[in-house]
């Protein structure tokens, strides 16, 4: 009885820790609507101004490249719940 | 010694070999004649390399752009070495934290040399003295940000194809991981990441070693 009592905890925590993970992703959704808001407005501006493409395009991958941040800390905690426990 | 750390020597060295061999090459050319081929394109990416470094540090840029440029190089190395069956050396997070150090270190040793320590005081309480807290904890969390940021791009880009791989039967995954797959998460992700690494560290070291009055 008290052996399936710990195994039954070890199973809940491993349960509970790939809940969270997949919880934790939600961050996701934040680096995503960031990341969008960005190329629209880039595909705004090159509709605009057609000649400084170049730079436009060089300008929205460093700020997506920013956005993706807070979504990939959140990613690090999912890898860190699911490897660690 | 972790696998990574052996890549990451092994990354070291082929770049090593490929700028030497690319020097040689680049000495022997005769600057009368057009250039052509691969050398026309290194010339051309140095060239706007330092035009992109100067823009920022004006009278200082010839003492930044060997640190700033070897770094780009060793990350665009490092970045794509998982496709000569390497393993990618920034997917460590202790080579990762070490571009992190790396990063705080440039930042503060140059702020310090270029500004003078009662500047670079002076600087950091610019506002008003009271928000020197807050200028030190930005000064803290802005390199540790760049390493995570490099750490968790590669890292994602290694288990996702990794999960590719181990998805599909090995005759079927081998046309749409290589055509799909390797080019967005090894080329696309690791040299945009390279970069960003580079016009980030370009930036905040151009913000500390630039006057705040001028």
């Amino acid at each position: 009885m008290f052996l399936l009592a710990v195994e039954y905890n070890e199973f809940f925590i491993q349960g509970l820790a790939m809940l969270g993970a997949g919880i934790a992703m939600i961050g996701g959704l934040g680096a995503g609507i960031g990341q969008g808001f960005a190329g629209g407005k880039a595909v705004e501006a090159v509709g605009r101004q057609p000649e400084a493409s170049g730079k436009i395009t060089t300008t929205m991958l460093v700020g997506q490249a920013m956005a993706e941040t807070t979504g990939l800390y959140s990613l690090i905690i999912a890898f860190v719940l699911i490897f660690t426990t | 010694m972790s696998p990574n750390m052996l890549s990451s020597l092994i990354v070291i060295i082929i770049a090593m070999i490929v700028l030497i061999l690319l020097g040689k090459k680049v000495e022997k050319l005769d600057p009368a004649k057009p250039f052509k081929g691969p050398i026309f394109i290194v010339v051309l990416g140095i060239d706007k390399l330092n035009e992109f470094i100067k823009g920022f540090y004006g009278e200082h840029w010839r003492k930044f752009t060997p640190l700033l440029t070897g770094i780009l190089i060793y990350l665009a190395f490092a970045n794509v070495a998982s496709l000569i069956g390497l393993q990618t050396p920034l997917s460590n997070i202790n080579i990762a934290l070490s571009f992190s150090l790396l990063a705080f270190l440039i930042i503060q040793v140059s702020g310090l040399w270029i500004r003078t320590p009662k500047n670079r005081l002076k600087d950091l309480a610019s506002p008003s003295p009271l928000l020197l807290p807050v200028n030190l904890v930005s000064e803290l969390s802005t390199p540790l940000a760049m390493g995570l940021r490099l750490f968790g791009n590669l890292l994602s880009g290694a288990v996702i194809t990794v999960l590719f791989y181990s998805l599909l039967p090995s005759a079927l995954s081998v046309l749409p991981i290589t055509v799909i797959a390797h080019p967005i998460f090894n080329i696309g992700f690791g040299l945009i990441q390279a970069f960003v690494y580079f016009m980030l560290l370009t930036i905040f070291l151009s913000m500390a070693i630039e006057s705040s009055e001028a």
